[in-house]
């Protein structure tokens, strides 16, 4: 009878295919129970750091080190883009995350909306370490307000100009190489609305190349419709760029991602020099700021003054190959405060993205009025 | 806990068996079944994604040998030469346009490009919400720095450009964000010098949809570049990842198209489970083939994936009727098992029967001694062993009785002797109680043996206590015990006296028969004997009592010269001598 009973049940349950699902079910039940009550019956809660940043600003060996020295725990949070980082700062009521890296532009945007926190700079101790440009905030556009500093340089980039030094002999002094008819279809241009049409108008001399008027809109939409018919092609990706490069010979390009590309470009056995502009080259610089949403604000200046460690700044530029604040290389602290141009917010993206559409596609020059 | 019998414990273990083989054996082969069903749909789907890649290729061969055709027409080359006379060629090719676009709804536009002007369009046919239309000279744009325009006119004459897949422009007259290759070939002049470009855009979803027409419709489709990145996939939010800065790759998705990008085997089949369940929901087949006509580096890995579920679902009918044999299986298993176990056990229970009854006659019936088997030689050996005992036994118990008799009875006279005596006196005067008869107890003492013995012999006197002992016995009812108390000493036991004159009678006739002269030898020889006795329950209950009592009126009428026999209460009464003379009377 009973192995009558015991064979109806297993019948059953292999009619189902669900032989093994409540042995699996218990085990996870058990498993769970377990873990609960192990997680329960643990040492007290170590403190949390949420940390929101870009993909290379929190290696995992610089997580590790910094969780053992100040016995928290921190949770990483990559993203990818301006958009990416605004659509999570804005996932809750308060921002979900105690610091976050953000390029100058984006500080401004954020500590206007209130999402900031005061840095109180008496616990980030290394800023003594940085380079002297960087010590002085006020002289940065964008990291100050009402008094307080909100974001501490941490990173930064150049968007210069690279050549190749066996077809260009001499260093070219202006970004208007790019247009040289000598180079036709031997340019590259990188693929974007806003920093096209930013490297114009530095080109061309405006004062604020962020803030374009109305007619120097016009001017520099045709300006990019003529440096189009100079050019080979427009790349994305850095790599894109290096292939093309290599493939085409090409001569001249605009460096969106900065050293970065030139690494690459030199790794691919191109002889290639990088120069900043006489008119200035845009660039970015990432600062670590505080959120007003922040749990523990010391854990988070301690993380802010941990980034600012020489051994991070070393790692960041070997594994990244983007510049640091701390390290100083020599001649570029000039370069640094007359000639690079932090990259602000532009005075509106939907006109320079609706005229890039347009130029890119191919529409002819008469297209665009004077 | 219930002690189970051999039978029940047999069955049990037998039934055990049986389901257990059946069982597992079912269960085996529904596996098998299930895992063969399995290899033979990624199988099939392997030849379906091998078959799809092929296609494919020979689709884009297609589409290459149209751009072909389209680059060398005559007034390709005069328009794309811009050459002011070329206006009716300029309508003509227009049609042929038209015509190839009515033919291939995959083809997303057809255009003209001459290498001046910045690459700029002459002729573009395009596929709009509202149908194919010609661009106007207004639409014109320069496309000087597109790869497929540059690239192509790096190409060989009489060759053609292959782009990489990419998503079409979202401002196109078309929906846009779709997978899209771009064909294109250099437009050659008589010179030979490269004029311009003819390039088609095609519409990958609805290539595969077409080549995917013979497909089941349940089959999904997946389509990734060298790098990995989904081009196609079931999910739109999964494809060109990298178009807006987030990659995902097939093989993070698929762990299992690993090798197609590292170099490895061509193609892979696996399945996945689904995410509840231990139960494979899907099957894959991977395909990695080259792709671009260019150089043949690039490489596309094409997919197809498909449920599981209608696979398995005859799976599930075959599991199904297994279970139902496995349950018939069992049901026989059982009946057998216990009619297996019960045949094993019966003889065994014949056997233990006949041990039980191994003294009962009828004992060894019905043993299977006529069996060939084991049995058959156990139950022969038993039956011996039975015949055995018994005969050893019958020998011990006869040995037991002739014991018995001896340790009762005098072996000179064959009468009882003491002990017996004492035994049957005891009896009697029990039986005596109950029925509140009377009873006599009267002592024999010979009186003429010793003469007897001094003068013949002890041989004499031994044949003259035989026949003594036989003339008693003989001479008294059968009612009456007589037995042997040692020497010349008799007593007689005269039981169920209801008349006053039945002891007077038994000690008259027991006289009479001691005063019958004994010849031996020749001699005639005159015994007598002398006697008394005592009664129940006058002179005691008790056997030993009565029997000294009577000895006791024996030996006073030994010693008596005028009587021969006295009671025990005459000899109380003192009035011996009286009641001797007329019992002598009565003798």
């Amino acid at each position: 009878m009973v192995v009558l009973r015991f064979l109806r049940g297993w019948a059953a349950r292999f009619r189902a295919g669900k032989m093994v699902t409540p042995v699996a079910v218990i085990i996870v039940l058990l498993c769970f129970s377990l873990g609960g009550t192990l997680a329960d019956s643990g040492p007290p809660r170590k403190a949390v750091l949420r940390v929101l940043a870009w993909p290379g600003y929190a290696d995992d060996d610089w997580v590790a080190a910094f969780e053992k020295r100040f016995h928290a725990k921190v949770e990483v949070t990559f993203v990818d883009s301006d958009e990416a980082l605004w659509a999570r700062m804005h996932s809750a009521a308060l921002p979900p995350f105690d610091v976050l890296a953000a390029n100058t532009a984006e500080v401004q945007r954020y500590a206007r909306a209130g999402l900031l926190a005061p840095l109180d700079l008496s616990l980030i101790p290394n800023r003594r370490r940085q380079r002297p440009y960087f010590q002085k905030l006020e002289a940065i556009g964008g990291l100050m307000g009402g008094g307080s500093a909100f974001a501490i340089p941490f990173t930064y980039s150049s968007m210069g100009l690279i050549y190749d030094r066996k077809q260009i002999a001499v260093a070219p002094h202006s970004m208007r190489a790019l247009w040289d008819p000598l180079y036709r279809g031997k340019v590259l241009d990188f693929n974007s609305a806003q920093h096209n049409f930013s490297f114009t108008a530095l080109s061309l001399g405006y004062r604020d190349p962020f803030q374009l008027s109305p007619a120097q809109m016009r001017t520099v939409a045709r300006e990019l419709v003529r440096l189009r018919q100079n050019l080979l092609s427009y790349y994305t990706l850095p790599e894109e760029a290096t292939a093309l490069f290599v493939q085409h010979r090409a001569a001249l390009m605009f460096g969106n991602y900065g050293t970065q590309q030139v690494a690459l470009l030199r790794r691919a056995g191109v002889d290639v020099g990088y120069v900043i502009p006489d008119e200035g080259a845009l660039a970015w610089l990432d600062c670590w700021a505080v959120t007003n949403g922040a749990g523990n604000r010391e854990l988070a200046h301690a993380w802010i003054d941990y980034m600012l460690e020489p051994q991070i700044a070393a790692q960041l530029t070997e594994r990244q190959g983007l510049a640091n604040t701390v390290t100083v290389s020599p001649g570029e602290e000039s370069l640094l405060g007359q000639r690079l141009v932090w990259i602000a917010r532009v005075e509106s993206i939907a006109q320079r993205e609706a005229l890039w559409q347009r130029i890119e596609a191919g529409e002819r020059l008469g297209s665009f009025p004077k | 806990m219930i002690k189970l019998g051999l039978t029940a414990r047999l069955s049990v273990l037998l039934v055990c068996i049986g389901v257990a083989a059946s069982g597992a054996t079912g269960y085996y082969s529904y596996r098998a079944n299930r895992a063969m069903l399995m290899q033979e749909a990624e199988r099939s789907l392997l030849t379906s994604t091998q078959f799809l890649t092929q296609r494919f290729t020979v689709a884009l061969g297609d589409v290459a040998a149209d751009v072909l055709v389209l680059a060398t027409l005559p007034s390709s080359v005069a328009v794309a030469r811009g050459e002011e006379t070329s206006r009716a060629g300029r309508a003509r090719i227009e049609q042929v346009f038209l015509q190839f676009m009515t033919h291939h709804p995959e083809y997303l536009q057809i255009r003209l490009i001459t290498r001046s002007h910045h690459g700029l369009e002459r002729i573009r046919v395009e596929r709009g919400a509202q149908g194919i239309a010609v661009a106007g000279e207004s639409e014109f744009r320069e496309k000087g720095q597109f790869p497929y325009v540059f690239d192509t006119l790096a190409t060989m004459a009489g060759h053609v450009y292959l782009s990489p897949i990419g998503l079409t422009p979202q401002s196109s007259a078309s929906a846009g964000g779709k997978p899209a290759v771009t064909v294109g070939a250099p437009i050659v002049d008589p010179d030979g010098s490269k004029v311009g470009v003819l390039v088609i855009d095609i519409d990958l979803a609805q290539v595969f949809q077409r080549l995917g027409n013979d497909l089941r419709s349940s089959y999904e489709i997946y389509l990734a570049n060298e790098w990995g990145d989904f081009l196609i996939h079931p999910d739109p939010n999964q494809t060109f990842g990298f178009e807006r800065g987030r990659r995902v790759l097939m093989q993070a998705s698929f762990p299992a198209t690993g090798p197609l990008f590292g170099g490895g085997a061509a193609d892979v089949t696996f399945n996945v489970a689904a995410p509840a369940g231990r139960m494979p929901a899907q099957a894959f087949a991977f395909v990695r083939s080259p792709f671009g006509l260019v150089d043949g580096n690039r490489f596309i890995v094409l997919g197809l994936g498909r449920s599981l579920t209608t696979v398995l679902a005859s799976a599930n009918v075959l599991g199904q009727q297994i279970v139902r044999m496995v349950l018939i299986w069992s049901a026989f298993a059982v009946v057998l098992a216990i009619l297996f176990a019960r045949a094993l056990a019966r003889p065994l229970r014949v056997l233990a029967h006949a041990a039980t009854h191994i003294f009962d006659e009828a004992g060894g019936e019905g043993l299977p001694v006529s069996r060939s088997d084991e049995i058959g030689v156990l139950a022969r050996c038993f039956e011996r062993m039975r015949f055995e005992i018994r005969s050893q036994m019958k020998t011990l118990h006869a040995k037991q009785r002739e014991l018995t008799h001896l340790a009762g009875h005098d072996t000179l006279t064959g009468l009882p002797n003491r002990m017996r005596f004492l035994e049957q006196l005891e009896t009697a005067i029990a039986q005596a109680t109950l029925t509140a008869e009377r009873l006599a107890v009267i002592f024999v003492d010979l009186d003429g043996f010793k003469q007897i013995n001094d003068r013949l012999g002890h041989s004499a006197g031994d044949r003259t206590l035989t026949i003594v002992a036989q003339r008693l016995r003989a001479a008294l009812p059968d009612s009456c015990i007589v037995a042997r108390l040692g020497g010349d000493e008799f007593v007689i036991l005269v039981a169920g006296v209801r008349l006053p004159d039945d002891i007077p009678n038994a000690v008259r006739l027991a006289q009479a028969a001691l005063d019958e002269p004994v010849t031996l030898d020749g001699h005639r020889m005159k015994v007598g004997a002398s006697m008394g006795s005592s009664e129940f329950p006058a002179d005691g209950n008790h056997a030993e009592d009565l029997l000294a009592k009577a000895d006791a009126a024996m030996y006073a009428a030994k010693t008596s010269t005028h009587c021969r026999h006295l009671c025990y209460q005459e000899l109380t009464a003192k009035e011996a001598f009286a009641d001797c003379s007329r019992i002598s009377k009565l003798a």
